[in-house]
C-alpha cells in the first residue's frame, strides 16, 4: 500500500518533470508576449519526430542523447521561426481572441505538415536502454525514466541560472513584468521576443523526445501537451515561471495518485478539474502574486 | 541639445500632440507644464521613441532620432523615467538598478554610479534584497530615479516623479532632483504636478495645452504671468 503511494508519486514526478519543461516555455512566452501558444504542444510534436528520425540513424543512447540536443536546435529553429513570421506581426496590432485564433491556425497548420510528411501512423522512441529497471526501496522505474528526469531537471536548472544571472535573463523577467519600462532601459523588445520563443519553443522540443519516449509519436500527440502544459500554467498563474515548474510536478503527481486512487480513465481529467477549482478559488494562480503587471 | 521640432503624435484618430517644438542647451533644467490629458507623457514617449511622432523631427546632439527605436535612444543617453513609477515588482531592488545599466559595458562605472545612488537614496541600499514590488511608494520612486540614473544619463527626462506623495517624501523627493543636478553633468526635462516649486528651480519652462505649446517663458516669468497663476498655481 505504502510502496504504491510512493510508485505512483515517483511515476508522477518524473512525467510532472516533462510537463514543467513544456509549460515553462508557454508561460515564458505568454509572460513576454502575453500570446497564448495553443501550437506549443506541437513543439514537442517536432522535438519527438527530430528523435525517431535521427534514433532510425543512430541508435543506441548515442543517439537518445543527440536527438535531445538535436531537438532543441531544429524546434528552437522552428520557434524563432514561428515568432517572426507569425507572431510578431499581429503582436500589438490584433487583440488577443484574435492572436490565439492563429495559434489554433498555426497548430492544425503543424498537424497537418506533419501528417503530410511523416504519415498518421504511429511511431516509437526505441528505448535506448532496451528496458533496463532500477529498484530503489520497494519502488522501480526504468533507467529511461530515470534519465528522463534527470534532463528534465538539468534544462529547468539551466534555465533558472539563465534567468536569474545572465543580463538577457533578468531582461527576460522584466520584460514581462513591464514591458514599457524594459523599453526604457534600453532592451531591445524585439530581441527578447526572438529570444523568449527560441528558448520556450527549444524547451518543448527537448521535452518532446522526453515525452516520446513514455507515449506514442504521432502527429496529433501535440494536443495533450498543449493542454496539460495550459492547466500547468493556469495553476502556476499566467506568466509565472517558478509557478509552471512547481505546477508541472503537482499536476503529474496528481495525476498519478489520482489515476492510481479513483480510476485510471479518469487521469487526464484531473488537471481540468484542478483548472476549474484553481479559477474559481484563485484565479491569479497558486504562485501567481504579482507577476505579469 | 534636444530640439524637438513641429511634431505631431497621434493614438488612432485622436491627435495627442500637434505642432509640438521644444528646445534644451545642454547642462539645463527646463520644466514641461500641462493639466491632465495635456500631452506631457505623450511627448517624453516621443523623444524616447516609444511613441514614434507621425510627422516632425526630434534633433538629440545634432542627429535626427525620431526614427530610432527605444533602445538605439537609450544608448544615446536619453534616459526616460516614467510616470507612475514602473519599477519591475518581481525583481529585487538590487536587480532593477543593473536593469537601469542594461546598455553599459563599463562595470567599473556601473559600480560606482552604483555607489553614487546608494550615497543619495540610502534607503534602497537598505532594501537592496527586497523585491521592489514590496516598497513603499516613495521607495518606488527613490527606485526609479536611482534606476534611471545607472544608465548614464546625459539627459534625463522625469515624468512626474512626485505623483501621489505625501508633501514630506514630495519635498525628499524634490532635494533628489537638486542635489543630482548640482552634482552630475546633466540635462533635466522635469514634467511636475507641482509647478510652483518647477518653475522655481527650473531656468525655463513650457507650457502644454490640448497637445499644443501655449507658453514658452523663463521660469520666472512663467511664474508671474496670470494665465499660469490661475491654471497652475492656484491663485
Ligand atoms: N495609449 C493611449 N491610447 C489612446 N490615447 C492615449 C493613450 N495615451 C494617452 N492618450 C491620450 O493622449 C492625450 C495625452 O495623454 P498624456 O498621457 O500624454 O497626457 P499627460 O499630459 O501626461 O496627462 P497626465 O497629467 O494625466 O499624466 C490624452 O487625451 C490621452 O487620453
Ligand atoms: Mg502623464
Amino acid at each position: 500500500m505504502e510502496s504504491l503511494f510512493l510508485q505512483q508519486t515517483l511515476n508522477g514526478l518524473i512525467i510532472g518533470s516533462i510537463y514543467s519543461l513544456i509549460a515553462i516555455g508557454l508561460t515564458m512566452i505568454f509572460g513576454v508576449m502575453k500570446i497564448s501558444n495553443f501550437a506549443h504542444g506541437d513543439y514537442s510534436m517536432v522535438g519527438a519526430y527530430t528523435a525517431v528520425f535521427l534514433m532510425a540513424w543512430v541508435p543506441g543512447w548515442m543517439g537518445w542523447v543527440g536527438s535531445i540536443i538535436a531537438a532543441a536546435a531544429v524546434v528552437g529553429i522552428l520557434g524563432i521561426v514561428t515568432e517572426r513570421l507569425i507572431f510578431r506581426p499581429l503582436i500589438g496590432r490584433w487583440t488577443d481572441i484574435d492572436i490565439i485564433m492563429v495559434s489554433i491556425g498555426l497548430f492544425i497548420l503543424l498537424e497537418n505538415l506533419a501528417q503530410l510528411f511523416f504519415g498518421a501512423t504511429p511511431q516509437m522512441i526505441s528505448d535506448p536502454f532496451k528496458g533496463a529497471t532500477v529498484h530503489i526501496g520497494g519502488v522501480s522505474t526504468s533507467v529511461l525514466r530515470v534519465f528522463c528526469f534527470g534532463f528534465s531537471c538539468i534544462a529547468i536548472g539551466a534555465l533558472q541560472i539563465f534567468l536569474n544571472r545572465s543580463k538577457l535573463g533578468v531582461a527576460i523577467r522584466a520584460t514581462s513584468q513591464n514591458r514599457f519600462a524594459a523599453q526604457l532601459m534600453g532592451v531591445d523588445i524585439n530581441l527578447i521576443y526572438t529570444l523568449t520563443f527560441w528558448v520556450g519553443a527549444a524547451l518543448a522540443g527537448v521535452a518532446g523526445v522526453l515525452y516520446g519516449t513514455t507515449f506514442a509519436v504521432h502527429p496529433l500527440m501535440g494536443a495533450m501537451p498543449t493542454l496539460k502544459a495550459f492547466v500547468v500554467t493556469i495553476l502556476g498563474g499566467m506568466g509565472n515561471i517558478r509557478g509552471a515548474i512547481f505546477g508541472g510536478f503537482i499536476l503529474g503527481i496528481a495525476e498519478s495518485l489520482g489515476g492510481n486512487y479513483l480510476a485510471m480513465e479518469y487521469q487526464h481529467a484531473i488537471g481540468f478539474f484542478i483548472i476549474i477549482l484553481v479559477l474559481l478559488l484563485r484565479p491569479r494562480g497558486l504562485f501567481g502574486a504579482k507577476e505579469g503587471t | 541639445m534636444l530640439r524637438v521640432e513641429e511634431i505631431n503624435v497621434t493614438y488612432g484618430k485622436a491627435v495627442a500632440l500637434m505642432d509640438v517644438s521644444l528646445h534644451l542647451e545642454r547642462g539645463e533644467l527646463v520644466t514641461l507644464l500641462g493639466s491632465n490629458g495635456a500631452g506631457k507623457s505623450t511627448l517624453l514617449k516621443c523623444v524616447s521613441g516609444i511613441k514614434p511622432p507621425i510627422k516632425g523631427r526630434t534633433i538629440f546632439d545634432g542627429e535626427e532620432i525620431q526614427k530610432l527605436p527605444s533602445h538605439k535612444i537609450v544608448q544615446r543617453g536619453i534616459i526616460h523615467v516614467p510616470e507612475g513609477r514602473a519599477v519591475f515588482p518581481d525583481l529585487t531592488v538590487e536587480e532593477n538598478l543593473r536593469m537601469g545599466a542594461f546598455c553599459r559595458k563599463d562595470e567599473n562605472a556601473v559600480r560606482k554610479d552604483m555607489d553614487f545612488v546608494f550615497a543619495l537614496l540610502p534607503r534602497l541600499q537598505e532594501r537592496i534584497n527586497q523585491s521592489a514590488g514590496t516598497l513603499s511608494g516613495g521607495e518606488a520612486q527613490m527606485l526609479a530615479i536611482g534606476r534611471g540614473l545607472l544608465a548614464e544619463p546625459k539627459l534625463l527626462m522625469l515624468d512626474e516623479p512626485s505623483l501621489g506623495l505625501a508633501p514630506v517624501l514630495r519635498d525628499n523627493i524634490f532635494a533628489v532632483i537638486r542635489q543630482i543636478y548640482q552634482e552630475k553633468d546633466i540635462t533635466i526635462l522635469l514634467v511636475e504636478q507641482n509647478a510652483r516649486w518647477a518653475l522655481q528651480v527650473a531656468a525655463r519652462g513650457y507650457v502644454l495645452e490640448n497637445g499644443r505649446i501655449r507658453l514658452e517663458d523663463t521660469g520666472e516669468k512663467l511664474a508671474a504671468n496670470p494665465h499660469v497663476q490661475r491654471a497652475y498655481l492656484g491663485y
